[in-house]
């Protein structure tokens, strides 16, 4: 289980590099090598209310999607392929109308 | 006249292409039945997969053309066609390796690949850096880095490390458009982009929703590719809360707010954005 553990925080360190804007995303880089991360909100507010990132908040959104979320897939393990991008569900207007 | 015939099944068989070189999987006779029917269908699904993204690059090839972007962006993205097809064709090799058939059912009819004709050419440009390169191809890196290092085989390993790289190359792609293009957007488009992500990260939601549905999966199946259900959800899980979204909202974007009215509308049994049924 070790190796297990040793081999995704060696995946996210690797993933965590990509976002950077020099210096910004330190603390995503640190939270990937199992250190504590500045939290933000996605990080501190998830489905029960704990941290989305912690084990229990991973676990929350788990019971969360298992519940009430239909698969947008073809229902097997999702693969690495990109899905084609979502289109805009709510449409704003390019110019004139305002919106909020 | 002959008719096409919508609801028949389309093969994919890269039988040929897969067969022009061999991988050493290691021992496969220490699977169980289980596990070894776990792995070969995970990379059946991954040699589709693959093959059928290269669709999704085409369409963003499409919009970077529209947007009139530089060669080295168009390049870029004719690249990441290339390499989810030849992806394709390793998954392939895989599947021989384990005794398989390098061939599968396409999904018919395929996922729509949306043209955001409802936003600026540059706009709809972000839009896909976003969804594919910020969100898809970076939980990829995060999933595939994690796989690659409990890879039974050099064999296997070296299979990984291709699409690793590969993979690396896409979610950069993204994170650049999105340095290079989204401080030149106005107030309004900006805006309009933060709330594209309520819909991009109920996508990512559903498209791994299944990772929730499966089981976990021993060591040994996991160094042959078969999938851990909760492993797997932790990472993209982790890759979106700690790296996508706040890699969005230092670039100025509302990341933070978009996560949130996802986790909202999945809370509210919304229907997410960008599922559709499996049997559809």
């Amino acid at each position: 289980m070790t190796t297990r553990i040793e081999a995704r925080k060696k995946g996210l360190r690797m993933a965590a590099h990509l976002a950077v804007v020099t210096g910004v995303l330190a603390g995503a880089a640190a939270a990937a090598q199992g250190a504590p991360a500045t939290p933000t909100t996605a990080q501190t507010e998830s489905a029960s209310g704990e941290s989305a990132s912690s084990e229990n908040g991973v676990s929350a959104l788990s019971a969360l999607l298992r519940t009430n979320a239909r698969g947008g897939n073809c229902g097997c393990a999702p693969c690495w392929g990109p899905p084609a991008p979502p289109a805009m569900s709510d449409p704003l207007p390019i110019f004139g109308e305002e919106y909020v | 006249m002959n008719r096409y015939d919508e609801t028949a099944d389309i093969e994919l068989d890269l039988t040929q292409e897969a067969s022009l070189e061999k991988i050493e999987l290691g021992n496969i006779s220490i699977l169980t039945v289980e596990e070894r029917s776990a792995a070969v269908l995970n990379w059946k699904n991954r040699m589709v997969s693959e093959h059928v993204s290269a669709r999704v690059f085409a369409g963003f090839f499409d919009k970077m053309v529209r947007a009139g972007l530089p060669a080295r962006h168009l390049n870029a993205a004719q690249q990441g066609m290339a390499e989810e097809l030849s992806h394709a064709v390793l998954c392939g090799r895989v599947l021989q390796a384990f005794g398989e058939r390098a061939s599968a059912p396409l999904p018919n009819p395929l996922p729509q690949v949306e043209r955001h004709e409802d936003a600026s050419p540059i706009e709809a440009v972000l839009r896909d850096a976003i969804s594919i390169g910020a969100c898809s191809e970076t939980v990829a890196v995060a999933l595939v880095g994690t796989e690659r290092e409990q890879a039974a085989s050099d064999g296997l390993r070296a299979v990984l490390d291709q699409i690793l790289t590969d993979e690396v190359g896409h979610s950069r792609l993204g994170w650049k458009l999105l340095d290079e293009y989204l401080p030149r957007l106005g107030a309004r488009e900006k805006k309009r982009l933060s709330r594209y992500l309520v819909d991009v990260f109920e996508h990512q939601l559903a498209f791994h929703k299944p990772f929730v549905d499966l089981p976990p999966m021993t060591d040994t199946g996991v160094a042959f590719g078969a999938p851990d259900g909760p492993s797997n959800f932790e990472v993209f899980v982790h890759t979106m809360t700690t790296i996508t979204v706040p890699g969005l909202a230092a670039r100025g974007l509302a990341a933070n707010e978009a996560w949130n009215k996802a986790i909202t509308h999945l809370r509210a049994h919304k229907k997410l954005a960008g599922t559709f049924d499996a049997a559809a």
